[in-house]
Parts: structure tokens; C-alpha cells; sequence
């Protein structure tokens, strides 16, 4: 996985000091839709995306899960699996038995523009999951994988296999694959700024002083 | 499935099951819209409801009905019966907030196991404080006093999407809320448990570093 080497400083960060890093490299839109929210607030994700789109089906498919099955038995250490729905109705992208087999290949998270259920296993597994909605239907009959490891946009972002998903309660961010190394370099520095602020802030010096010196926020 | 008694038979429930399982078995059945809509939320993660429904259909007023306009209501809510859920359809208007604290304690004390509600709620901490798993689609202060009116009661209504009759099981959780046919039910919870222990025996194996692919072929549920 290709952020391995950078799990030590990703662990560090926040999606909004990944969005500040993206804001001043001109790459302002790049967080999905605020409805994608993680089943509970402490839930945070971050790897090489792996992506599925599912679209509407009406009828059984001849496999079922087929390419779904697929994708998660492929995903390796470190990766975030992203799926996009196309499905104007909310049904489970996501749940507790793929959860279990997600983490066993080392996956890092799933983020979702459809549903999820199993809330309780998942939460109990501690698998980070982000998700538009909670509900108990099965996607079998109601929207089926056709594609795997292509570029979707989910939450309105587009998204290509390889690119950097950093996902936490302030929402889910993600960093075009080119720009990667610069964005984590950059937001590395701005983590050790923000820190060192938080030290002068705690100490007692004033938001403005502190600003005109270090221009962090 | 045996059950001895209805009170043991809805404990059973919610002890070994779960919404998901029972919305795969209804779909199985050919049940696939018994699901309500997802934005119907529990006011608490841990709360669940499984009981009987018991309806309430509310219709929007703009002053209160004369003489009484709580009386349908009142009636409604002292009729509740152990492991009955009062589920109330309402008309989207967002005006009427059909359900709050009191008649939370009054339908406790009755037996009630929970309440649906397809619109707003109020006194919600007080709600999540005693414990009664009150699932809604929002919440707002506003009283029904002069905003809605109880129609009818114990007639069939439509709730999130989902049409419900009258005695109809309704069992919620944090994944969502379905609604089980009589026609079907024995058939759904047996059914439902069996995929219950498939899925149990399908995560064993998954825990064990088996691929989904393989698990999948054995046990045929996800």
C-alpha cells in the first residue's frame, strides 16, 4: 500500500489540516458531502482508496455479490475501500460480516456515499465505517457492483484508485494521488506549527500575537 | 419456534435478533418495502423497540378542535397494552409533534415497549433519560395543541413509506425500523433466526482469515 510509509504522520492528522494543506494548493473542493458521517464520532480512516460503484438493479443478480465479494477478498494492508452508489434508494453498501472480512485483509475503513447496517457489530469490531444513512436493507435486489478499481465520484468528489482517503468526524477528504507526497509533507509542518501554537496558547499569549508570529489558525 | 407467550416471544426477539436479518428474510419472502425511511431515527443508539402496533392516524389543524382536541389521543394512549408501540402517521407537515416525556411515562406505565413517530418529538433528553425507545424524524418544541389532531386510531396508516396495520410487529434498532406482516411472521422470525446463525458461523470462519468468496460459497448469506 502506497501511504504505508506514511502511517506514522498520518496517524497525527485531522481531515481539516489535510483540507487547509489542499485549500492552498488551489484544490478547494475536495470533501465529500457532510451527510457521509462515521457511525460514531471517534471513528477515524485514512489509505490508499480501493473503489466500487454500485448501480440500481430491480431484479436478483445471476451472482450475487459477485464483484463486491471480489473487491473486498482483494483489498490489502493499509487500503480504504470507496464505493459509490447509484441508487435512488438508501440500501446497506456496507455491514458487519463485510466489516469482519474488510479488516481481516488489513483494510483501514469504508467510506460510502449509500448505506450501512449492522451498526452495532461494526461499532463493536471497531471498524471505521462512514456512511449517508443508517438502514437494514440488503443491496441484493436493490443495486449490485458492476464495476471495481475505476474513478467515481462519491459524495461529489471524484475519486481514483490510489488516491489518498483521510476520513475523521469532520468529514471525509481526499487527496488526488499526484499531489499526495506535497500534501502530507505540507500538512506535516502545519501540525507541528498547530502544535507549538496550542503550547503558546496554553501558556497564556493572546490569539493575535500569536497569529503575527506563526500565521497559523 | 416455541414460544410460550407473547411477552416471551417479543423478548426473544430482541434478544436474537436483529433489523437487518429480519429485513433479508422479508425480502426472501418477497416482503422488499417493509423497511421504513431511513430518516425515522431512534433518539438514542441503544434503544430499540419490538411490540405491537398499535396506530395513530393524525390529521393537521390550525386551532383546536372543539371540544377536546387531545381526546382521541388520550384515548389511544390509555389503551396501549404490554409490548403494544404506538406508531403514529402524521401528514408531513412538521407542525405536529405527536409524542414528548408525558405521554412517554403514561405509555410505560401501560406496558408500552416504544413508540414511532414519522414526524417531530420533544422533551427528548428527558425522553433518552427514562429510557423509552422513541424513534422519530426530528424533534421540535412545539405542542400538537391547536397544530394536530388524532383522526383515528387503531386503523391502517402508512408510516416512513411502510404501510401498518393494527397488531402488525414492529421491531426497530439503530439500523432502522421494519415492519412484519401477521401473515408472515412465525415464518420471518424462524427464517430470520436461521440466517442469524449462518451469519454467526460465516463471521467465525471469517475471523479465522478465511476469503469472503469461500465463506460466502459455504454459507450463502452476507
Amino acid at each position: 500500500m502506497r501511504y504505508l510509509k506514511y502511517d506514522e504522520q498520518l496517524s497525527q492528522f485531522f481531515s481539516s489540516v489535510i483540507m487547509d494543506t489542499l485549500d492552498s494548493l488551489g484544490r478547494r473542493v475536495q470533501c465529500m458531502d457532510p451527510r457521509i458521517r462515521p457511525l460514531v464520532p471517534s471513528m477515524r480512516a485514512w489509505g490508499e482508496a480501493v473503489t466500487i460503484r454500485f448501480d440500481a438493479v430491480v431484479e436478483m443478480p445471476q451472482l450475487p455479490y459477485g464483484l463486491e465479494i471480489q473487491a473486498v477478498d482483494g483489498l490489502r494492508e493499509g487500503q480504504v475501500l470507496v464505493s459509490q452508489c447509484n441508487s435512488p434508494e438508501l440500501s446497506a453498501a456496507w455491514g458487519g460480516l463485510l466489516s469482519t472480512a474488510a479488516r481481516a485483509r488489513g483494510a483501514r475503513g469504508m467510506v460510502t456515499d449509500g448505506g450501512a447496517r449492522d451498526y452495532a457489530e461494526i461499532v463493536e469490531l471497531g471498524f471505521p465505517t462512514f456512511c449517508r444513512g443508517h438502514t437494514p436493507y440488503d443491496s441484493l435486489g436493490r443495486m449490485d457492483v458492476t464495476e471495481i478499481n475505476i474513478a467515481i465520484r462519491c459524495g461529489g468528489i471524484d475519486v481514483r484508485p490510489g488516491d489518498l482517503i483521510f476520513a475523521d468526524v469532520d468529514g471525509t477528504v481526499v487527496v488526488p494521488q499526484e499531489l499526495s507526497d506535497e500534501v502530507i509533507s505540507k500538512a506535516w509542518e502545519k501540525v507541528n506549527g498547530e502544535s507549538r501554537v496550542r503550547d503558546a496558547l496554553r501558556s497564556g499569549a493572546g490569539v493575535a500575537e500569536t497569529f503575527a508570529k506563526y500565521r497559523i489558525l | 419456534m416455541n414460544w410460550k407467550s407473547e411477552e416471551e416471544k417479543l423478548a426473544w426477539i430482541r434478544e436474537k435478533l436483529y433489523t437487518p436479518v429480519v429485513s433479508d428474510t422479508l425480502d426472501r419472502l418477497g416482503f422488499r418495502k417493509q423497511a421504513m425511511r431511513h430518516d425515522i431515527r431512534p433518539l438514542h443508539p441503544d434503544f430499540i423497540v419490538v411490540g405491537r402496533a398499535r396506530t395513530l392516524l393524525w390529521m393537521q389543524t390550525f386551532e383546536p378542535v372543539k371540544p377536546n382536541p387531545y381526546v382521541h389521543e388520550i384515548r389511544a394512549v390509555d389503551s396501549l397494552r404490554p409490548g403494544d408501540v404506538a406508531v403514529h402517521s402524521t401528514d408531513h407537515s412538521w407542525t405536529v409533534a405527536p409524542w414528548g416525556e408525558l405521554l412517554s411515562t403514561a405509555a410505560r406505565m401501560r406496558g408500552s415497549t416504544g413508540t414511532i413517530v414519522d414526524a417531530v418529538v420533544r422533551d427528548v433528553k428527558r425522553i433518552i433519560a427514562m429510557g423509552f425507545p422513541t424513534f422519530a424524524r426530528g424533534i421540535m418544541p412545539l405542542d400538537s395543541w391547536g397544530r394536530g389532531f388524532v383522526a383515528d386510531v387503531d386503523v391502517a396508516i402508512e408510516c416512513g413509506g411502510v404501510e401498518v396495520h393494527p397488531g402488525d410487529l414492529v421491531f426497530g434498532d439503530y439500523d432502522g425500523i421494519v415492519v412484519i406482516p401477521r401473515a408472515v411472521e412465525d415464518e420471518t422470525l424462524a427464517e430470520a433466526f436461521r440466517k442469524a446463525t449462518s451469519e454467526n458461523r460465516t463471521r467465525d470462519e471469517l475471523l479465522q482469515g478465511r476469503l469472503l468468496a469461500e465463506v460466502y460459497e459455504k454459507y450463502g448469506v452476507l
